[in-house]
């Protein structure tokens, strides 16, 4: 205890060296603590998008992920009826995405089969699969469709395949109702999404009447709770059951999902890797290189302490006890500065054009500034070790010597 | 029976390395410290003096002959425990007083009880009895920096004292002070050996010498 | 132009140009046959015959696309994918004289339900996506500097701190103030374009294996990271600032410090 207050004393003696050193100590916990969101945060984004979507296995054109390409599953009917026959699952959700028009505005549409699906939430009015009237084709839109076709709840869009002027070679046209305004996950910034029955958008694109873009599985769940997710060898082995039924599919579990998906931004997660491994090392030469000059700086009463009967590891503990000081001030500084960064780090990136609404690189997070905190605390008392070892060693009668000429 | 003498020094000696060169800083130097007794160390700047008190004081350890401290071989005891020697029965009082600026003179004279786990009570209580007892009762709160160069080493004299030794070495402890503060100092360390303590003490100062009951004139070789 | 290469099509139906990683993985030679179907599609595959091989310009928009290209005819690929006239997009090579401007304003005015760029447009949204990760990386390098900066600072007290009474010797010998001042400053100079100096190494030796990590990451010859001449110019440029604020930051710190205490304690 007298050592940490020795320490503390020692520390605060020199404000001006000491602000100067709990700064640069504050970036790097800071920097570590946000290169570990950035880390994780990638990550949470993906698993909240793709829980919240409730399907634990997609299926896939072979090689592509959802909407990732134009590719479609052209006899999806096969699908459906092979994933009906597997006791494992629960329910099969079909969804075709493509471009109509909405007089002349391009829209991206989705047509969804099944009535309990959750890839999105409808914010007012009600989901197609509510609409009272079955002679009407409902609709359902984003915002910014809604916004960009100046159309609400209750009113009647046409809708065609092709834009205005072009030969109408495929189909004609649809008469739809909108039924409710919706918030979807995986939009991208600005994008028009409208969803309706797949069956509707299916008819508008005659050259491919039983396609879809992917087929999502819901399994029955392991527990007593039917929205749990099931398990990830029941999810392995759906997927792996299709592929092997249909080489011309890709069948995902949410795990593999998750690896094909953080590939594709990988390298902020070894952007991530590489800084925090460089803030470490700050915190670490910077420790190190204060304690050492420290060290030097006091051999004189190190000598005397020493002389005094002070052992050898009560000297190094004092030397330790001071980068703990150092530590703990710029930890404290560093957690509440990567907080705040964070945000703003986040806001650069998500300045991206093409992310999906609501992607996060960087969430803050009280787990990350804990270990960013623990891990720089082990380096900085790591960077003491050599200094503290110095100062215990330190030669008594030189020193005095030397410290009296 | 008579006391066991507290340092028997049978033709010790001293060589350092420097450089690539060997420097004898002691050659056969023999001396017997009577528990009790004032010895103080006489001579020039490079005699051996501080080289002595270091063996003396278990700091360091001779290179040749035989030197016991408190009856135990000095060349045969570890470096912890020498330093526990140290800590527990030898209280070391510097020229340069080696204060630690950032406690009050009360922390600093506590320092060592707390290195020896004496408990906080009574460590309280010795501290504070110690620096009535140099004359600081009233300076306990200040930092090193608040205090004059005499009270700086009063300071260090309660802290030398702390873990009750039954040895002081002393390195020429008035040699950063004017003369009349010296004067006092000198009396202090006086009053202590009266009071059943053993002191050694390094000077280059006759008058200071002629404090201890013996007085040894050291000269360089 | 919206396209920074050119490539010569199959000129006969039946025959595809495949790119080149996309022949070596399928261990296929110019003469080769292909069977080529539409992704998720279960019908009879078509045969097509290798044309060519054909090596894509580094695209830093499609480091991370796994797919790999083939050209072919756009009536091979309507009949492939059962879509008849539908394009994905138009390129227009506009007559001598003619203004890029007012076509693209013109095209939109239609409303037929595309939407005509400019292809410095189309460069400048290609390219938004690196401007934010520059925009990301700037504001690294600014928290690192400040670290830096903090660092140096730090060091640079703390030997102010010891050479303090050898400096007030100095002063007490007559040293003025401004030769001192030179003095730490041009020693905090030197100090802070040392660290620079190592730095520039260490960024060309980083850039290095930075490069050849993701080359062989992405399978790609882009080049990722390079140290230019700009940036050594910014490394030392900055260092030599921060020595100069550092140093005379130090300096301030040492003149408040009074000789007579320098010299007494």
């Amino acid at each position: 205890m007298m050592m940490m207050r020795i320490a503390l004393r020692n520390v605060l003696r020199h404000r001006l060296r000491t602000t100067f050193s709990v700064a640069a100590l504050a970036i790097a916990v800071a920097l570590l603590a946000d290169m570990l969101m950035l880390s994780t945060g990638m990550e949470k984004t993906f698993n909240r998008v793709l829980s919240s979507v409730g399907y634990e296995v997609r299926v896939c054109p072979r090689g592509t992920l959802p909407f990732a390409t134009e590719a479609v599953i052209t006899e999806s009917a096969r699908v459906t009826d092979r994933l009906a026959r597997d006791a494992r699952v629960a329910r099969v959700l079909r969804v075709l995405g493509t471009t109509l028009y909405a007089d002349s505005v391009p829209v991206f549409a989705m047509g969804a089969s099944g009535e309990d699906q959750s890839l999105y939430r409808v914010v007012e009015g009600v989901d197609i699969s509510r609409v009272p009237v079955p002679e009407q084709t409902p609709l359902v839109m984003n915002r910014n469709a809604a916004a960009a076709l100046g159309a609400g709840v209750g009113d009647t869009l046409s809708l065609t395949a092709t834009p205005p002027g072009a030969t109408m070679a495929f189909s004609d046209g649809a008469i739809v109702v909108v039924s409710g305004i919706i918030d979807i996950a995986f939009d991208l910034p600005g994008q028009r999404t409208v969803v309706m029955p797949l069956d509707a958008v299916q008819r508008l694109r005659p050259e491919s009447r039983d396609a879809v873009s992917f087929v999502l599985v819901k399994l029955h769940a392991g527990g007593d709770d039917p929205l749990a997710p099931a398990g990830v060898d029941d999810q392995r082995a759906v997927a792996a059951g299709i592929e092997a039924d249909f080489p011309e599919l890709s069948a995902y579990s949410m795990d593999t999902l998750m690896l094909a998906l953080e590939r594709q931004l990988a390298y902020f997660k070894q952007f991530a890797t590489i800084l925090s491994t460089i803030s470490l090392f700050i915190t670490f030469l910077l420790i190190a290189v204060l304690l050492a000059i420290g060290v030097g700086e006091r051999r004189g009463e190190i000598a005397a302490l020493r002389s005094m009967g002070f052992a050898r590891r009560s000297i190094q503990w004092m030397i330790v006890a001071e980068s703990v000081v150092l530590l703990a001030m710029g930890a404290a500084i560093g957690a509440v500065l990567g907080w705040f960064l964070a945000g703003y780090l986040d806001g650069i990136l998500t300045r991206s054009p093409s992310l999906p609404d609501g992607y996060r690189f960087f969430i803050p997070a009280p787990r990350e500034i804990i270990l960013a905190v623990l891990i720089s605390g082990a380096a900085g008392v790591v960077a003491a070790l050599l200094p503290a070892v110095q100062a215990a060693r330190v030669d008594i009668p030189r020193t005095l010597h030397e410290e009296v000429v | 029976m008579a006391a066991e003498p507290i340092i028997v020094a049978e033709r010790i000696g001293k060589n350092y390395h420097v450089g690539a060169s060997d420097v004898e800083a002691v050659r056969d130097f023999s001396l017997t410290v009577a528990r009790g007794e004032f010895v103080s160390l006489m001579g020039p700047s490079g005699c051996g003096k501080s080289t002595l008190l270091n063996l003396f004081g278990c700091i360091d350890t001779p290179t040749s002959g035989r030197l016991r401290v408190f009856g135990t071989d000095a060349a045969a005891m570890s470096d912890g425990e020498r330093s526990a020697l140290r800590l527990r029965r030898i209280g070391f009082v510097f020229q340069r007083f080696y204060l630690l600026p950032m406690l009050t003179a009360f922390e600093n004279v506590e320092l060592p009880m707390i290195e020896a786990k004496v408990p906080r009570r009574e460590r309280t209580e010795r501290a504070r009895s110690l620096l009535e007892r140099v004359g600081l009762g009233h300076r306990i709160k200040h930092r090193p920096h608040q205090l004059s160069g005499g009270e700086m080493q009063r300071t260090a004299i309660a802290r030398a004292l702390a873990n009750q030794p039954n040895l002081v070495i002393a390195d020429e402890p008035t040699g950063e002070l004017d003369r009349k503060t010296g004067a006092s100092i000198l009396a202090l360390i006086k009053e202590l050996q009266q009071g059943g303590l053993t002191v050694v003490m390094a000077t280059h100062d006759p008058h200071a010498a002629e404090l201890g009951d013996r007085a040894i004139q050291m000269e360089t070789s | 132009m919206l396209f920074a290469f050119t490539i010569a099509l199959p000129e006969q139906g039946g025959r595809v140009i495949l790119e080149d990683r996309l022949a070596s993985a399928l261990v296929l030679a110019p003469g080769d046959t292909v069977e080529i179907r539409m992704t998720g599609d279960n019908r009879d595959a078509t045969a097509f015959v290798v044309a060519g091989t054909h090596t894509p310009p580094p695209d830093p928009a499609g480091i991370s696309r796994s797919s790999r290209t083939v050209w072919m005819s756009l009536p091979d690929l309507e009949d492939l994918s059962g879509r008849h006239d539908r394009v994905s997009r138009f390129v227009l090579a506009l007559a001598p004289g003619a203004n890029a401007d007012s076509t693209v304003t013109a095209l939109n005015q239609m409303e037929m339900g595309f939407r005509a760029y400019h292809a410095t447009d189309v460069a400048a949204r290609s390219s938004e996506t690196f401007v934010v990760i520059s925009n990301f990386h700037k504001a690294i390098s600014f928290l690192s500097i400040m670290a830096g900066s903090a660092f140096l600072a730090a060091i640079v007290l703390l030997q102010v701190q010891e050479l303090r009474k050898s400096l007030g010797v100095l002063r007490v010998l007559g040293f003025s103030r401004r030769r001192i001042y030179v003095s730490v400053v041009g020693e905090t100079v030197l100090l802070a374009n040392t660290g620079a100096a190592i730095g520039v190494a260490l960024a060309l030796v980083v850039s290095r294996g930075v490069n050849m990590y993701y080359r062989r990451y992405f399978d790609t010859d882009l080049v990722f990271s390079a140290v230019t001449g700009m940036h050594v110019a910014l490394a030392f440029g900055i260092a030599t600032l921060v020595g100069l604020l550092v140093g005379s930051l130090a300096t301030a710190y040492l003149f408040r410090l009074q000789v007579n205490e320098v010299l007494g304690r």
